[in-house]
């Protein structure tokens, strides 16, 4: 089969319809079997400004947003500057403009880029009456010019404007036909075959409802949040589906309020969450240590954003590593999580519900803007293979209960937990330290023991806990590739374009950072020669991982800011670095011997 | 319904507080509200913040939560949202409640949600040992005030008034027999109850602010109308005297009972499943080939 890859990209001003015509597009074609990822950047403005959509297709699952660009539309270049540092074109990409409006004298594109001006905003105007649907003749016009298969746009673009009348609809249409037309005039076009014969189901969502989809497959019944870019969408998600089943929604007066409501919620008995970003993670840092110090279950999901402070709201970051990690006074226990795409985002809520309700304790879960905004086809999930990790709370027993010790010294940290309404499980929960019935004290000696009990907890999960590690490459490779979270698609790629060219080569991504899988990750370290980290921040992953490891001598960071995505090209441009380090350093023993 | 006394919902462990403070005496009115209510001990959550005062739930034998600065009512939100039949009492000081946790007292006063919030207000921070808190009056010194109070004090009733709580009573920790009186009646009341209970600090303070508001207090007339918003501004506004009693109460549908009729609303007439809610994120099979 030959290897269908395509990434598109779609400009304009705010309000131009570029993200809604990507959504069309990705919606579209996933009917007709093809698998794609579509990330937007965007400004922070409220409305106006910059936009931008860019899609990559496949018939296989796409890992990662694609390097550079076979073909950008430009709907308006009159933002375009603010982006011309983001948008990297393929040596023989096409530029798609409208006829009427000149790409700028200053633009730098590849020698050997085409432009090819077309009529968006004339033929939208001649169809339907006015220019908004140039976005959607636009989008024709890439449907024919890349031979996309057409069966699912009519439905698409149908339901995109299912609240408008029948006309809209029809002229809509229209307009999308007109763009094809458009397109299949122009002879000197490519040609591209998209058919597919597995036609497998699918489903389309972005990280941020898979984050959602999980937590309520794993039973929240209790969530409480507070608006913040990029994560508000996991709220509105939740305030539009959790009254539907019976579950409560609350939108809090800010962050300290939702994080301690959930608390309180779980102190009731209730699977009980809030999701935000930085800026409220570090408001909340103070009350999760009341949850690791209460013992009580709770889920805090940290959609990442450029910082620190406000930063930038609508970048991607892996910034916050620290913060989850080692965030917050005094000794807290606390697991941190971080889901790898949108499938992963399912499975990993599932398991964060999963270690808070049977360790009782806090967990974070560390998504970013990019895994949370970007809108992805993927593989039916299988619910059924999660469903085991859908757990309820132990209740004390009967013996528990004779004579209640609800924070009781045990092996393995963790003790009978209780909730209004359970007779004779009476106790009182608190951020202040307390013997095993919860009787506040200030002795040395049993705040050494509570500490160690509650710190316990955490090396029960590390020998217990499968880890949540994923690997992929060979089996015994040469070179390593450690990475963690959302970068874990193009370190994926990668793995294959190196396996290509004959290397031996494996990547461990971690899903769970603390705590550390230490065991696995040194068996994984040991054979290798040279080891590459990749992080999307300023070295904390490195420093986090030095801190608890022995790392191989030829061990190379690639890291970066977020301001632009990961691409394939730039970290194996870095294995270059790796490999030469090795060198060196082979050379050194040699020249020592 | 059980038969429990006062003592009964005494726990094992023996308060920290300082001989002859206020809060012995908010205490024993709470343990006799819930013997007044017979509530059995486990349907009860006391829940407080930091302070003096935040100390009270670990003396309640029902379940308690001694949580953190300020935070007393978001917890407190949490536990009555998440189970609706427990008795949520949320006990909080004035530097805890008017302060650092200031911030949600005007929200839970527009949720309206079902639960008795006292306030044990002796105008100062206890705990810390003496600083002066949003209550402290006068030209009052304290730690943090040597050169005596260059700010208002807050009045916290007229804040309740403003905020538009649905019930509004004020107390004195000497007089437990009324404080009893208003505790049963803010946890009967459906919706949220302030009840500002002024519990002196004997260390920081001194015992002499028994007397001031003893001389200052009196019983809201007879013929006090609760209902009226006129008479509780004016109640609010009163200098030279602090009157005691319900200072306001109106009927206004409960938090739950709105998210219960939201949730009617978001259903159509039936719960959604799970499977359900994924088909939205399904894409459907697709068409065979037309041409
Ligand atoms: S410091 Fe004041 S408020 Fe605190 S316990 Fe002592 S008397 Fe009571």
């Amino acid at each position: 089969m030959h290897e269908e890859d395509l990434t598109l990209a779609l400009v304009g001003s705010g309000g131009e319809g570029v993200v809604s015509a990507g959504e069309i597009l990705i919606h579209a074609t996933a009917q007709d079997g093809l698998y794609s990822m579509m990330v937007k950047s965007y400004g922070p403005q409220i409305r106006g400004g910059e936009s931008l959509a860019q899609i990559r297709l496949k018939k296989t699952p796409v890992l990662s947003q694609g390097d550079a660009l076979d073909a950008m539309v430009v709907l308006s270049w009159s933002n375009f500057h603010r982006f011309a540092g983001e948008v990297r074109l393929k040596e023989r990409a096409v530029i798609l403009h409208d006829s009427e409006d000149a790409p700028p004298a200053t633009l730098k594109v590849p020698a050997k880029a085409r432009f090819v001006a077309v009529p968006f905003t004339a033929s939208a105007k001649q169809i339907t009456g006015v220019t908004q649907a140039k976005n959607i003749v636009a989008l024709g016009f890439l449907a024919g010019w890349f031979d996309l298969p057409q069966h699912g746009f009519a439905e698409s673009i149908r339901e995109r404007f299912a609240k408008k009348s029948e006309a809209v609809q029809q002229s809509n249409l229209a307009a999308f036909q007109a763009g094809v037309a458009l397109a299949q005039a122009e002879s000197t076009r490519p040609r591209y075959d998209w058919a597919v014969t597995n036609h497998e189901a699918k489903l389309v969502l972005t990280g941020n409802e898979a984050v959602a989809i999980g937590s309520l497959f794993a039973g929240v019944k209790f969530f409480a949040g507070y608006p913040i870019t990029p994560a508000s969408e996991i709220m509105e998600w939740m305030a539009r589906e959790l009254p539907r089943f019976d579950r409560v929604f609350i939108q809090t007066e800010d962050e300290i309020a939702a994080v301690t409501m959930a608390i309180g919620a779980s102190f009731a008995g209730a699977k009980a969450m809030t999701a935000t970003s930085g800026p409220g993670l570090s408001l909340m840092t103070e009350a999760v240590g009341l949850a690791a110090m209460a013992e009580l279950p709770l889920v805090v999901v940290d959609v990442q954003r450029a910082g620190p402070s406000t930063g930038i709201p609508t970048k991607t970051t892996q910034a916050d590593l620290y913060h989850a990690v080692f965030g917050g006074h005094g000794n807290l226990p606390r697991v941190v999580l971080a889901p790898t795409d949108a499938a992963d985002a399912i499975a990993v809520a599932v398991h964060a519900f999963y270690l808070a309700e049977k360790y009782q304790l806090p967990v974070l879960l560390l998504t970013d803007q990019f895994l949370g905004q970007r809108l992805e086809v993927i593989p039916q999930v299988d619910f059924a293979a999660l469903k085991p990790q859908v757990i309820t709370r132990t209740a004390p027993t009967e013996e528990d209960l004779q004579r209640y010790h609800r924070f009781k010294l045990t092996e393995s940290g963790v003790s009978p937990i209780s909730a209004p309404g359970i007779k004779n499980g009476m106790y009182t929960a608190a951020g202040i330290e307390h013997d095993e019935t919860g009787r506040p004290t200030s002795n040395a000696e049993l705040d050494e023991k509570m500490t160690r009990k509650r710190a316990q907890k955490i090396e029960t999960i590390r020998q217990h806990e499968s880890g949540m590690l994923w690997r992929c490459g060979d089996h015994d490779p040469e070179i390593g590739i450690l990475a963690w979270g959302s970068t874990k698609g193009a370190v994926q790629e990668v793995v294959a374009r190196l396996q290509q060219e004959g290397r031996k080569v494996a990547a461990l991504v971690l899903r769970q950072l603390s705590p550390l899988p230490l065991a696995q990750l040194q068996n994984f370290m040991d054979p290798l020669e040279g080891l590459l980290i990749v992080e999307m921040a300023d070295g904390q992953f490195h420093s986090y991982l030095k801190s608890q490891l022995t790392l191989p001598h030829s061990t190379r960071v690639y890291k970066r800011l977020g301001a632009a995505l990961f691409t394939v090209q730039e970290i194996l441009d870095a294995i270059k670095e790796v490999d030469a380090l090795w060198e060196t350093t082979l050379q050194q023993t040699i020249a020592a011997m | 319904m059980g038969n429990h006394t006062a003592t009964d919902y005494r726990s094992d462990v023996k308060p920290v507080w300082c001989p002859g403070c206020g809060d012995f005496g908010v205490l024993n009115a709470v343990y006799q509200a819930l013997a007044r209510l017979q509530l059995p001990f486990e349907e009860v959550a006391v829940v407080s913040g930091i302070g003096c005062s935040s100390r009270l739930p670990g003396y309640v034998k029902t379940y308690g939560f001694n949580s953190i600065h300020g935070r007393a009512l978001p917890v407190a939100q949490g536990v009555k949202l998440a189970r609706p039949e427990t008795t949520v009492i949320a006990v909080a000081g004035d530097g805890d409640g008017l302060s650092i946790g200031g911030g949600h007292l005007p929200h839970i006063a527009r949720r309206n949600v079902d639960l008795t919030y006292i306030m044990m207000d002796n105008g100062i921070y206890g705990m810390t040992k003496g600083q002066s808190s949003p209550t402290t009056g006068g030209d009052q010194e304290t730690k943090s005030m040597p050169y005596g109070i260059i700010e208002e004090a807050v009045n916290p009733i007229k804040l309740a008034l403003s905020y538009d709580a649905t019930f509004i009573a004020r107390g004195f920790s000497a007089n437990v027999k009324q404080c009893i009186d208003l505790i049963v009646r803010g946890i009967q009341h459906p919706g949220f109850a302030f009840v500002q209970l002024l519990s002196p600090c004997v260390t920081f303070v001194g015992r002499d602010q028994f007397d001031i508001i003893r001389e200052l207090a009196v019983d809201l007339p007879e013929d006090y109308d609760a209902g009226s918003l006129d008479q509780a501004w004016q109640v609010s506004n009163e200098l030279g005297k602090i009157s005691l009693g319900v200072i306001y109460q109106k009927q206004s549908p409960t938090y739950e009972q709105r998210l219960q009729n939201l949730a009617q609303r978001a259903q159509e007439g039936s719960r959604a499943d799970f499977a359900d809610l994924l088909r939205q994120y399904h894409v459907s099979e697709p068409e065979p080939a037309q041409d």
